[in-house]
C-alpha cells in the first residue's frame, strides 16, 4: 500500500492548524488577501479578525473563539475548505489566546473542526473532537451544543455501521434538541433519524420519522429541504418506486445547489447514481458518479469522495475504461492511508481492478494484502463481510487464471472458512467449480458436498439440486452423485416427494454419465413406478426417455426401443413440441443402432420441426441424420449436416467434439486431405476439454480405416497415433504417471488401434512378424514427439495392446 | 406509500401463484402448485386464498402489489385469461420477476387466451400439464432451471473479476452522513 506523503502531511497540517497550530494568522490573512477585493467573504472575514482581536484583549470568547466557529462552518460548506480549515485555526489560536474560554464557544468550535475531520473521512479524529465538544457543552448546560455534538456522534457511529450505537445517540439528540428548543437542529436530527431508519430497513419507521421531520422543516431553508428531499428519495428508492425517488432527488439536488451546499449536492448526485444504476442505466449511473466524482476532487471532499469512489471505480471498470478504474482504485488506496481507517475495501477493489486489466500477478498480491486488512478488522460489519467474500471470489479467479489453483486449494478452503455462515456454502460451491475447471476431482466433490451441508437443513435437498446442475463438465459425476444422494437421504427423510423425484432423476443422469448404468436404471424405473401411481405424466415420460438412453447404452436396444416409444407417446399426449422433439431424437438413436436406419431417418426428421433451431437436440438430430448419411456412404451430405450441427448455437462441447470426429471420417470417405487435417487438429485443441467415451476411440479408428481404404496408410496411422496421445494424456494420474488399467482411455484407444492394425493386416495377408505401413508410422509419429520416455512407453502398450489382440484376448 | 410497506420482502424468494379463480376449476392446480414451490425450502408461494388477509385494500391493489414484489411469478393458464390476471402477469414481468406459464391441458381455450399463449411463450418457460402431479413436477423443474441459470449469470457477470463494490457501499453511496 503506497500513500502520497505530501498529501497526507497536507491533511495532517490542516487539521493540526485548525485544533490551533502556529503562524495560523499569517496563513489566514494572506488567504484573505488573495480573495477578490469586494467579496463579501473577504469582508467579512477581514472584519471578523479584526473585531476578534478587540474581543480577546477584552478577554470575551463570544466574538472571538464563538464567531469564528459559526464562520468556520459557514465557509465550511460554501466556501473554500482549506481556508475553513484555517478559520478554525484561528479560533483556536484566540482560545489559546484567552485565559477563559466560554465552554459553548469552545464546543461549538470543537464541533466544527470535527466536522472538518469527519469529512476528510478522519473518523477517529472527528469522534475525538465531538466528545470534546460534548463534555465542554454539557459542563455549560448548553442543551443545543450537547445536542449537535451528539448527534455528530452519531453519524460517526453511522459511518462505522454501528447501528444500535448510532440509534441511541440519536435518541439522546432528540431529547436534547426538544428541551433547548433549537427546531433547526432538531429538523436536522429528524433527518439523520430516518436515514437510521432506512438503513435498519424498517420502512415503516422510516414513513413515521418522514412525517415528522416535515412537520418540522417546512420547506423554509434550503438545505434542511434538499436533505428532506433526499430523505424522501431513499425511502421511496427502498420501495422500488424509481420515478418518484428520481423526482425526490432531482429536487434534492436542486434546493442544494440554490443553498450552495456542497456536501447536499453531492450527496443528492451520487444517490441519482444510485437510483439510475438500480434502474439498470449503468450508462446515466456512471455520468452522475464521475459529475459527483469531479466535484468531491475539485472540492477537497475526501470524505465524501471515499464514499464514491468504489462505485465509480466499478462503473469506469464495467464500461472498459481499465485505467481511469485502476488510478481512481489507487487514489481510494491513498485516501485510506491518509486518514488511517481500514484499507480492505480499497485493496480488494485494487486488486480486482488489476485482474481485470490483465496484471493478475500483482492483483493477486492486493488481494492477499486486503485478506490480511480483513483480518485485522474487529467489528464485524456487512460492509467488511461482503468485501471478505468479494476477496474471496477474485482470489479464487487470479489462481485460476495463474493456474496455481492446487497449489493454493487448501489455504482458498480455509479462506473459505473464514466467511460469513452465510457466505460459506456460496463461497465453497464457487471454489467447486473452479477446482472443476482444474479438474481437481475429489476436491470438486468434498467442496460441492460441504456447500451443501453448511447450509440449513430445509435449504439442502434444493440447493444440492441446483449446485450439481451447475457443475459442467462429465468427469464430474463422481462430485454429482454424492451431493445428489445426500440430497435424495434428505428428500425422502423430509417427505418431500416432488423433489425426490426431481433429485432421483439427476442423480440418475450423473450415473449415466458415470457409465453407472445399473444403478441409473434402478432410480429410473423407481421414478417411472411412482409416477404412474400419481398420474405424473412429465416425470413418466422423462423416466422413460433416460431409461431407453440407459438401455440403449446397456445394448437392450429392445428395451430401449420400448421406453422411448412410450416416451414419444407421453409427450404427444402433453402437447410439448420440445418433449416430443426430444424423445423421437432418442427413438432414433435406438432405431439406427438397431439398423432401422429408415425409421430413424423419420424420427430424426421429424424431430427437427419440433425442437428449438439454436438448442442441443436439434444439433444431434442433425448428427444423427448425418451419420445415417455415413452408414450409407453418402460422404457429401454428411459432411453438409454435420457442418450444419456444428453452426448450432446451444449445442455442448461434447456435442462439437464429436461431431468433429464423424466429421473426419465423413471428409475421409470423401478423400479431402486439407478439411480433414483442419478437423482433427480441432479436435486435438478441445480434447483435454471432454471426457473419454469409448465411441470416440472407434470415431477416430474409423477414420483411420477409411483413409486405409483409399489406399493411404500413412494417414491412417497418424489418425492412430493422435488419438493414442490424446488418450495418453487422459490416463496420466495427478502425478503424471501413465495408468495401464484396463479401463484407463488410453487402453481402451490402444485395443481400437491395434485393432484396427490387425484388421489391416488380415486384409493384406501380410506376413506374421511384418510392420504394415499404417504400424510403421503410428511408430514413427510416437517417436518424433521428442518425449522419448512417453513415446516408449505408449509403443510398448500398443505392442501388448495388439499382441493381446492378436492372441485373441 | 405501498408496495414494500404493504408486501416487503422476505428472505425467502416468493413466488406469485396467478389463475383465474372465480370458476374454481383450477383451485387444486393452485395448491399443487403452491406445495412444490414451498417444499423447496428455498421458496415461499404467495396465492390469495392463504395468504390475502382482510383489510382496507382492494383485492387487485393486492395482487397487483403482490405479484410486482415477487421474484418469480407463475401462470396457470385454463380456458380463459382474466383481465386481473393479464394485469397481475404484466406487473410481475414489468417488475423483473421470472414468468412461467403452466398450460392445462384438454381444455377448451378462448381466442384471447390462445393469442397470449402464442404471444408470450417465445420470452418465459411455458409449459403444459395434464394433472395436478404433473403440475408439482414441471414446477420444481423449472424452480430449479431458474436458480441454475440465475447462478450461472451470476458466476458469469463475476467472471473473470469485475471490480463490483458490495451492496453496503452502494447503501453507503447512499446514505447521507451530515450534521
Amino acid at each position: 500500500m503506497t500513500a502520497k506523503p505530501h498529501e497526507e502531511a497536507r491533511l495532517d497540517r490542516l487539521l493540526a492548524m485548525a485544533e490551533g497550530g502556529e503562524d495560523v494568522f499569517g496563513l489566514f490573512e494572506a488567504i484573505i488577501a488573495s480573495l477578490p477585493k469586494k467579496s463579501e467573504i473577504r469582508r467579512l472575514l477581514g472584519e471578523a479578525l479584526d473585531a476578534g482581536r478587540v474581543a480577546v484583549s477584552n478577554g470575551d470568547s463570544g466574538p472571538s473563539v464563538g464567531a469564528f466557529a459559526v464562520l468556520a462552518e459557514s465557509v465550511m460548506h460554501t466556501g473554500p475548505r482549506d481556508l475553513a480549515f484555517l478559520t478554525c485555526g484561528v479560533g483556536a489560536a484566540f482560545r489559546s489566546q484567552l485565559e477563559a474560554v466560554d465552554p459553548s464557544d469552545d464546543s461549538n468550535l470543537r464541533n466544527v473542526t470535527g466536522l472538518l475531520a469527519f469529512t476528510s473521512g478522519q473518523l477517529g479524529t472527528a469522534q475525538r473532537l465531538f466528545k470534546e465538544s460534548l463534555e465542554l457543552a454539557e459542563a455549560a448546560h448548553d442543551d443545543q451544543m450537547a445536542a449537535a455534538a451528539t448527534l455528530n456522534l452519531c453519524n460517526v457511529a453511522r459511518m462505522r455501521g454501528a447501528a444500535d450505537r448510532a440509534d441511541e445517540l440519536a435518541t439522546r439528540a432528540l431529547s436534547l434538541y426538544e428541551r433547548a428548543g433549537d427546531t433547526r437542529g432538531e429538523a436536522q436530527l429528524r433527518l439523520t433519524m430516518i436515514s437510521l431508519a432506512l438503513e435498519a430497513g424498517d420502512l415503516d419507521l422510516a414513513a413515521v420519522r418522514l412525517v415528522d421531520a416535515h412537520e418540522i422543516t417546512g420547506f423554509r431553508q434550503p438545505d434542511l429541504t434538499a436533505s428532506f428531499h433526499h430523505a424522501n428519495g431513499r425511502l421511496f428508492a427502498a420501495r422500488s418506486e424509481w420515478d418518484e425517488a428520481e423526482r425526490a432527488m432531482q429536487a434534492s439536488l436542486r434546493a442544494a445547489r440554490r443553498s450552495r451546499h456542497s456536501d447536499h449536492e453531492l450527496a443528492a448526485l451520487q444517490s441519482l447514481a444510485a437510483l439510475a444504476a438500480d434502474a439498470g442505466n449503468a450508462g446515466l449511473a456512471r455520468r452522475r458518479i464521475r459529475a459527483a466524482v469531479t466535484i468531491a476532487r475539485e472540492r477537497n471532499l475526501t470524505g465524501r469522495l471515499a464514499g464514491l469512489l468504489p462505485s465509480y471505480v466499478a462503473a469506469e471498470s464495467r464500461a472498459g475504461n481499465g485505467d481511469e478504474a485502476l488510478r481512481s482504485a489507487q487514489e481510494l488506496l491513498t485516501i485510506t492511508s491518509e486518514t488511517g481507517e481500514d484499507p480492505s475495501v480499497a485493496l480488494s477493489l485494487l486488486g480486482a481492478t488489476l485482474l481485470q486489466t490483465g496484471s493478475v500477478e500483482k492483483g493477486l498480491q492486493r488481494l492477499e494484502e486486503a485478506r490480511e486488512a480483513i483480518r485485522q478488522v474487529t467489528e464485524a460489519t456487512l460492509e467488511i463481510a461482503e468485501t471478505k467474500s468479494t476477496v474471496f471470489h477474485n482470489t479464487v479467479v487470479a489462481h485460476r487464471d495463474l493456474g496455481t489453483l492446487v497449489d493454493h486449494i487448501a489455504d482458498l478452503v480455509a479462506f473459505a472458512h473464514e466467511l460469513s455462515a452465510e457466505d460459506q456454502p456460496k463461497a465453497l460451491l464457487t471454489l467447486a467449480m473452479a477446482a472443476e475447471s482444474a479438474h481437481l476431482w475429489p476436491e470438486v466433490e468434498d467442496l460441492l458436498l460441504e456447500s451443501v451441508v453448511r447450509r440449513p437443513r430445509p435449504e439442502q435437498a434444493w440447493s444440492a439440486l441446483v449446485a450439481a446442475a451447475q457443475l459442467g463438465l462429465q468427469d464430474s459425476a463422481g462430485a454429482r452423485i454424492a451431493v445428489l444422494r445426500h440430497a435424495l437421504d434428505l428428500a425422502q427423510e423430509d417427505a418431500q416427494s416432488t423433489m425426490a423425484m426431481k433429485i432421483r432423476n439427476d442423480l440418475a443422469l450423473a450415473l449415466i454419465d458415470d457409465d453407472k448404468l445399473d444403478a441409473a436404471l434402478d432410480l429410473l424405473l423407481e421414478n417411472a413406478h411412482q409416477a404412474r401411481e400419481i398420474n405424473d405424466q412429465v416425470t413418466l415420460e422423462q423416466a422413460l426417455h433416460n431409461s431407453a438412453e440407459t438401455r440403449r447404452r446397456m445394448g437392450n436396444l429392445e428395451g430401449a426401443e420400448s421406453d422411448a416409444r412410450s416416451s414419444v407417446e407421453i409427450a404427444q399426449l402433453l402437447g410439448d413440441d420440445e418433449l416430443v422433439g426430444s424423445a423421437l431424437l432418442e427413438l432414433g438413436l435406438v432405431l439406427s443402432e438397431q439398423g432401422s436406419l429408415d425409421d430413424a431417418r423419420d424420427c430424426y426428421l421429424k424431430a427437427l420441426d419440433l425442437v428449438d433451431p439454436d438448442g442441443a437436440a436439434y444439433a444431434s438430430c442433425l448428427s444423427g441424420l448425418a451419420g445415417l448419411e455415413l452408414a450409407h456412404e453418402r460422404a457429401d451430405s454428411a459432411i453438409a449436416l454435420y457442418e450444419r450441427a456444428l453452426r448450432v448455437g446451444k449445442r455442448s462441447d461434447l456435442q462439437t467434439f464429436e461431431s468433429l470426429i464423424y466429421l473426419g471420417e465423413a471428409l475421409a470417405l470423401a478423400d479431402r486431405r486439407r478439411p480433414f487435417t483442419r478437423r482433427l487438429q480441432q479436435v486435438v485443441d478441445m480434447a483435454s476439454e471432454i471426457p473419454f467415451l469409448l465411441h470416440h476411440a472407434t470415431g477416430l479408428t474409423r477414420s483411420a480405416r477409411r483413409w486405409s481404404q483409399h489406399g493411404k496408410p500413412k494417414f491412417s496411422g497418424e489418425v492412430l497415433a493422435i488419438g493414442v496421445m490424446i488418450w495418453s494424456l487422459k490416463s496420466r494420474d495427478s502425478d503424471g504417471e501413465l495408468s495401464c488399467a484396463a479401463e484407463s482411455p488410453l487402453i481402451i484407444g490402444m485395443s481400437a488401434a491395434a485393432f484396427e492394425l490387425s484388421r489391416q493386416r488380415a486384409e493384406r495377408e501380410d506376413e506374421p512378424g511384418t510392420r504394415s505401413a499404417m504400424r510403421a508410422e503410428l511408430e514413427r509419429a510416437f517417436k518424433s514427439r521428442k518425449s522419448a520416455r512417453v513415446a516408449m512407453d505408449l509403443v510398448v502398450s500398443a505392442e501388448e495392446a495388439f499382441q493381446d489382440e492378436e492372441d485373441g484376448l | 406509500m405501498r408496495d414494500e410497506m404493504l408486501f416487503g420482502r422476505p428472505d425467502l424468494l416468493k413466488v406469485f401463484v396467478s389463475s383465474e379463480m372465480r370458476s374454481g376449476q383450477l383451485t387444486a392446480e393452485r395448491v399443487a402448485v403452491a406445495k412444490a414451490i414451498e417444499e423447496s425450502g428455498m421458496h415461499f408461494a404467495w396465492y390469495w386464498e392463504r395468504d390475502a388477509d382482510a383489510g382496507p385494500f382492494s383485492s387487485e391493489g393486492i395482487c397487483l402489489g403482490q405479484s410486482r414484489t415477487s421474484d418469480c411469478f407463475i401462470l396457470i393458464l385454463g380456458e380463459k385469461l382474466t383481465e386481473i390476471t393479464s394485469k397481475e402477469y404484466t406487473s410481475a414481468r414489468r417488475s423483473g420477476a421470472h414468468c412461467i406459464i403452466f398450460t392445462k391441458v384438454g381444455c377448451t381455450r378462448d381466442p384471447e387466451a390462445e393469442q397470449f399463449i402464442e404471444q408470450e411463450r417465445q420470452h418465459v418457460t411455458y409449459k403444459p400439464f395434464s394433472s395436478t402431479a404433473d403440475l408439482r413436477s414441471v414446477v420444481t423443474a423449472a424452480l430449479v432451471r431458474h436458480a441454475v441459470q440465475a447462478a450461472r449469470r451470476d458466476q458469469m457477470s463475476r467472471h473473470p473479476a469485475v471490480a463490483d463494490p458490495p451492496k453496503a457501499l452502494w447503501n453507503r453511496l447512499r446514505a447521507q452522513g451530515r450534521r
